[in-house]
């Protein structure tokens, strides 16, 4: 059971043409997110025949504006459940997709979405078996695949 | 035609009541299944539920089995709308008494072309 990078990409850049009409391009060349920008992270657990995670890291800017697509609504008008919701949409379909490219019989969890300046998602005993990065309308926003334990998310600050 | 949304998302359940206001469906909406069943009593009939599968307090396809079970809603017609894409989920949601199955993420056309397939597109 592997994640092909090639098929991640398309989940992702599928879910935005199809459902939220945003521009999506991968972003092998992108900058890195600026360190200490505020974010909103979406976690889907896997589990059965694979376990694990898909860790999806979408910047303010563009959280907000997924949420604007999402909502029909101006993105200065969304309130903070709205973004999260969203979010968690966008994780949820992702991490569907992901399942489906594994193969095998598993189940995927319901989203927990985290937001934050300077945190970061670990998994106690996973390790992370695939990324893709995208850029869309100037914001970075990243996937990680992580494998190997069926623990709940943690988030932690990162150190100053 | 009135149609019955079961999701736990809420940007998805406007997603979708977008879609079906556009196309002449008068909507209410329930944030997972048991709720669902709530709205089959208070506001139904339906003639169309669009059901999620994974959902707190009762899952899509629990809510269809108890559906198909009952006699609340035995001509309502059920698509439902999904990430669970593998064969064998296509195939129990069918069995359970699903009319129709979408994969998300979907376009807008792919949905009305399954409403279409089961008979409720609104020309």
């Amino acid at each position: 059971m592997t994640i092909e990078t090639l098929d991640l990409n398309a989940a992702v850049v599928g879910v935005f043409e199809s459902m939220l009409a945003l521009p999506i391009a991968v972003a092998d060349e992108f900058a890195d997110a600026e360190e200490g920008s505020a974010a909103v992270t979406g976690v889907i657990s896997i589990s059965g025949d694979w376990n694990g995670a898909v860790i999806v890291t979408v910047p303010n800017e563009l959280a907000r504006q997924v949420a604007a697509a999402m909502f029909a609504l101006d993105a200065d008008a969304l309130t903070e459940a709205e973004i999260q919701d969203a979010v968690g949409e966008l994780s949820n379909m992702v991490g569907g997709a992901t399942k489906t490219m594994l193969g095998g019989s598993s189940s995927i969890s319901l989203p927990s979405v985290t937001e934050g300046v300077r945190y970061r998602i670990s998994i106690p005993g996973a390790r992370e078996v695939a990324n893709a990065r995208f850029e869309s309308n100037g914001s970075l926003l990243t996937i990680s695949v992580v494998q190997g334990a069926s623990k709940q998310p943690i988030a932690s600050r990162k150190p100053s | 035609m009135k149609a019955l949304l079961v999701d736990d998302s809420r940007a998805m359940r406007m997603i979708l009541a977008r879609t079906l206001k556009e196309i002449g469906f008068e909507v209410t909406e329930a944030g997972h299944g048991l709720e669902g069943l709530e709205r089959l009593n208070s506001s139904g009939p339906f003639d169309l539920a669009l059901v999620d599968w994974n959902m707190p307090e009762m899952d899509g396809l629990t809510f269809v089995s108890t559906v198909r079970q009952g006699q609340l809603a035995k001509d309502m017609r059920i698509v439902m709308v999904t990430t669970e894409s593998e064969a064998e989920r296509v195939a129990a949601a069918l069995a359970a008494g699903a009319d129709e199955y979408v994969t998300k993420p979907f376009t807008k056309d792919a949905l009305t072309s399954k409403l279409g397939i089961i008979g409720l597109l609104v020309d």
